[in-house]
């Protein structure tokens, strides 16, 4: 290590520790949001065709795939959700309260995956019985998301 | 015709314009979360690409886009053109739906063939199958009216 170098380890073990080099692993906080969102705005996009088909605007034809693809989204987001990152529309809560958290979406997960592989293996209509209770996204939103 | 049919029949014309613009804003709704799904997964997919996040959800991103891409040509079959507003699916679909059709399931062939790599050998084997399995760019050209 060089004079200089020794005089400017200190300076950036400073800068780290104060978030002096914010803007660097700001960056990384925008990907670790624009990660979470979008994941998100799948399982929207998903459960709002899903909405459609149940409300008759729709044909029904899709229903197993669309199924498949909300229980694969919901598979994404605990994952999404494990860095600590606070900002875009997630409250604080949802790591201060952690573990309530992790339990919702682990429930969210295993109900649109039982959706999902009933109908596959008994057909739409016995996977849309309970449907409404696998998809209680507002339950969690109410407590977690920034109201919009 | 006693008044109460001539006035029933009055009111269905006036009415029917109304139903029928409910219906094709469903049409679009349905194809545009559709296309918001593929859209969302694929980003997330050149995130992990792009070594932004970790790649441990590498093969449920391309199941839930390869899913979405076959939802896709059903969303599309009704035909309603849209103005680059409310919808921006241009006229060409229809008149030249052996085409659109084929791209389409060419899309859904290619993801099956990624999905499968990734799900043998993750990023290392599908990451450089990507480019020539994703070609929205091309459809979009002649397909999709520009955004404003």
């Amino acid at each position: 290590m060089t004079r200089r170098t020794k005089f400017l380890g200190p300076i950036v073990a400073a800068a780290v520790a104060f978030g002096g080099l914010a803007p660097a692993f700001a960056a990384d906080n925008q990907d670790v949001i624009d990660y979470r969102e979008r994941i998100m705005k799948t399982l929207d996009a998903q459960v709002a065709v899903l909405g459609q088909i149940l409300s008759g605007a729709t044909p029904d034809d899709q229903v197993v795939s669309h199924l498949e693809a909300i229980a694969e989204a919901a598979s994404q987001s605990l994952k999404s959700f494990e860095p600590k990152v606070e900002g875009g529309e997630s409250l604080p809560v949802v790591w201060t309260n952690w573990k309530d958290f992790e339990m919702r979406m682990k429930d969210f997960q295993s109900k649109t995956r039982l959706a999902a592989d009933t109908a596959k293996s008994q057909g739409k209509d016995a996977a849309l019985t309970n449907i409404l209770d696998a998809l209680r996204c507002k339950d969690c939103h109410d407590v977690y998301r920034k109201k919009q | 015709m006693n008044r109460l049919v001539k006035c029933g029949l009055a009111l269905a014309v006036l009415v029917a314009p109304v139903m029928a613009h409910a219906d094709d804003q469903d049409v679009m709704n349905y194809r545009k979360n559709v296309m918001k799904t593929m859209g969302e997964q694929n980003a997330l997919l050149q995130m992990v690409v792009a070594g932004k996040v970790p790649a441990d959800q590498f093969v449920s991103h391309i199941k839930t886009l390869h899913l979405a891409a076959t939802q896709a040509k059903k969303a599309f079959e009704p035909k309603v053109v849209g103005d680059g507003s409310t919808g921006s699916a241009k006229a060409e679909v229809w008149s030249n739906w052996a085409d659109f059709s084929k791209r389409i399931d060419d899309q859904v062939t290619k993801l099956a063939a990624l999905e499968k790599a990734a799900a043998e050998g993750g990023v290392a084997k599908a990451g450089p199958m990507i480019a020539t399995s994703l070609d929205c760019r091309g459809c979009h050209e002649n397909y999709r009216v520009p955004k404003k």
